[in-house]
């Protein structure tokens, strides 16, 4: 399995799982796709709307 | 750290009087901004005007500044200012308040005018006036490198203003270093009235902290809380530009003039991630072991070859969105002119703003500018940044800010203004965001996003959470107004506690809520002063240094009718963002009753007047003159 890690969802602002190195992600609470940047290697955060 | 020292200096006598501080004071106030209010709460009286040589310019560092912990690089500088003719106030990172510590002091009262330009140099308790003739008309990096050479002396800190101040524009700053700025409040252009064209400032002398081993330990600690937070690591990576993903992907970022809640797809290249291009290291104020500045290049194009630091989020707004441009290079750009000018770029991009969309609607015309002002067009930004700065033509007119402005073009153009007692606000679009725009409304200096703004209201943090956090039962909803009275009140006095200690607000509770706040100061303050304080008796020190302010507004003619934000919020509702956000706008009840909500916190009464039981019980009394006479 690969790793997961959590970035803020900005339209229904929870947490939401992200993908290790992943670009792309979807809310799981609220189906937003959004682009993702990497602060870390382990942190992730919505960089704009995919 | 409790026999510290105040100067008086009287610029027109040039006479300087130095007192120490008294211990009752540090009780009542603290240091840093709380201190600085009580000097002018006393001292000016509202017949004075913002450029009278009776109006005081109050320099003062935090009870903790220049110690290593949160970022206390901090000075304050407070004067009545000439934007809002009230609380003018900034706030500056940096460098220059450590130094003046080290140099003995820590706050200057100043008042009156030299005859000619001149300079403060403070240098191990002592003070004193140089000419400065040979300074004039320099900008703010070339002060700061003439003042080291002549005085001799690398390690020499100074606050300086450049071409702003000297032209006493309304919304000139104070600068430090390259990117240092006490932005808001006109307070240069105070000290520009009074031919001061910087302070100087070198130091060797011990500061006696109470108890070092322990404060030193418990300080490491703190640093360690803040560095683990997610907060901190992507301030140190983007620096505040970090705030624009978030603020453009939702739809609460001004666009040409507030038009827009957000430039949508267009605004992608301003995205935090692409400044990295230009990134070549990272620096930060004395010490700061977050590190969330920028020295950044430009490497190709117009541009080519300019090294400079910064740009923050201010500017994104500045000669970004609220112009309709998207590109950094311009960002950087006139980010760099703003520091050698010696200008608050938040004000300077809001005044061309409005000016933009004054010539879209006809209002100002082709004939009254020199040239046309098109959303978009750099060159056209830039250029009229210049002559407002030189006051060349219209640049004169904008220079006074909005409201005389306004006077000349038609009342009619206030209503495109978005300001708050004349001061503009940052380009954030809080019409969606409630709490944000009582913040911006009743803050004692004007519009402004660092005297209250609830930044972590956005998180929707768990209700139990915020009970803990803040102590009373907030709403997580940040599009909710009930309780977010109690939300605006409570940040209000913890950022006057922050900015009184002289602590960086990014390492504050502003933007995360796992940051230190008052049960970390009250053990920071024994081990550094050797005082006792307990949480409420600080919170208490907030509400009465944020009264003092509130009554020197009303005493100089500010009140209810100016804590409301700009009529555009009320109006027009958001046309773009996120679903939740499209069609969002303030409603007018609901305001109405968070702002009584919050002035009953305060203890103000329903004209936001602060009750007699409340000056009372905070020990506030009428005005004293003490500033001592000098023959
Ligand atoms: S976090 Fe940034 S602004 Fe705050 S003290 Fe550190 S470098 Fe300065
Ligand atoms: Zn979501």
């Amino acid at each position: 399995m690969s790793e997961k890690y959590e970035a803020r969802c900005l339209n229904c602002r929870k947490r939401f799982e992200v993908e290790k190195g992943a670009e792309i992600a979807v809310c799981n609470h609220c189906g937003s796709k959004w682009r993702i940047s990497w602060v870390t290697p382990e942190q992730p955060k919505v960089q704009g709307p995919a | 750290m409790l026999k510290r020292k105040v100067a008086f200096v009287d610029l027109s006598k040039e006479k300087v009087v130095v007192e120490e501080i008294p211990k009752e004071l540090r009780k009542k106030h603290l240091g840093g901004r709380g201190l600085n209010w009580y000097y002018i709460y006393n001292n000016v009286t509202p017949e004075v005007e913002p450029f009278d040589p009776e109006n005081l310019l109050v320099i003062g560092t935090g009870f903790l500044t220049g110690l290593p912990c949160l970022g206390t690089g901090r000075t304050q500088i407070s004067t009545k200012g000439p934007l809002t003719k009230g609380v003018g106030d900034a706030n500056m990172g940096g460098a220059f308040g450590p130094e003046l510590r080290y140099a003995g002091f820590d706050h200057l009262v100043i008042k009156g005018k030299a005859k000619e330009p001149v300079y403060l140099f403070v240098y191990n308790g002592e003070i004193e006036i140089r000419k400065a003739s040979h300074l004039w008309g320099l900008d703010t990096y070339e002060t700061q490198k003439a003042l080291k050479e002549e005085i001799g002396d690398e390690r020499v800190e100074s606050m300086v203003i450049g071409k702003a101040g000297e032209n006493k524009v309304y919304f000139a700053n104070v600068m430090n270093n390259i990117k240092n700025a006490g932005g808001r409040g006109g307070t240069g252009a105070v000290m520009g009235s009074k031919n001061l064209k910087a302070i100087a400032t070198r130091g060797t002398m011990d500061m006696h902290i109470h108890d070092v081993d322990k404060f030193i330990e418990y300080a490491m600690q703190m640093n360690q809380q803040v560095l683990s937070t997610k907060w901190a690591k992507t301030l140190s990576r983007l620096g505040t530009p970090l705030l624009y993903d978030v603020s453009y992907t939702t739809g609460f970022i001004g666009t040409m003039n507030w038009q827009y809640n957000t430039p949508g797809k267009e605004g992608e290249p301003l995205e935090a991630e692409y400044l990295q291009d230009y990134i070549v290291k990272h620096t930060a104020c004395m010490g700061c072991s977050v590190h969330c500045r920028h020295r950044v290049k430009i490497e190709r194009g117009e541009y080519a070859g300019l090294i400079t630091e910064g740009p923050e989020y201010t500017m994104m707004g500045s000669f970004g969105t609220l112009v309709g441009c998207y590109d950094w290079d311009l960002v950087i750009k006139g980010n760099d002119e703003c520091n050698r000018w010696g200008v608050d770029n938040l004000s300077l991009g809001a005044i061309i703003s409005w000016a933009f969309e004054l010539y879209q609607r006809e209002i100002l015309t082709e004939k009254d500018v020199g040239f046309k002002l098109e959303w978009g067009d750099k060159n056209a930004v830039l250029e009229l940044a210049r002559m407002i700065v030189e006051r060349e033509e219209i640049g004169d007119l904008l220079a006074n800010g909005f409201l005389e402005a306004a006077k000349k073009i038609g009342e009619d153009s206030l209503y495109y203004a978005i300001h708050v007692k004349g001061q503009p606000d940052l380009h954030t679009d809080e019409r969606g965001i409630p709490s944000f725009a009582l913040g911006i409304a009743t803050s004692t200096r004007g519009a402004d996003h660092l005297r209250s703004r609830p930044a972590i209201d956005l998180f929707q943090l768990p209700e139990e959470f915020l009970e803990k956090l803040i102590g009373y039962k907030i709403k997580s909803d940040f599009t909710a107004y009930e309780t977010k009275g109690i939300l605006v009140w409570w940040f209000e006095l913890y950022f006057n506690i922050v900015d009184s200690l002289g602590v960086c607000k990014f390492q504050s509770t502003f933007n995360c809520p796992h940051c230190p706040q008052y049960d970390e100061y009250v053990p920071l303050l024994k081990y550094a002063t050797g005082l006792d304080f307990t949480k409420e008796e600080l919170i208490q020190i907030g509400e009465r240094n944020y009264t003092m302010e509130r009554l020197f507004n009303i005493i100089n003619g500010l009140g209810k009718e100016h804590d409301y934000p700009p009529e555009r919020f009320f109006k027009e509702p958001n046309k773009r963002g996120l679903p939740f956000m499209k069609g969002r706008k303030l409603d007018r009840d609901k305001y109405e009753k968070m702002l009584m909500e919050y002035y009953a916190q305060h203890g103000w009464d329903e004209n936001g007047v602060p009750k007699e039981e409340t000056l009372k019980k905070l020990g506030i009394e009428k005005p004293k003159p003490n500033f001592p006479e000098v023959e």
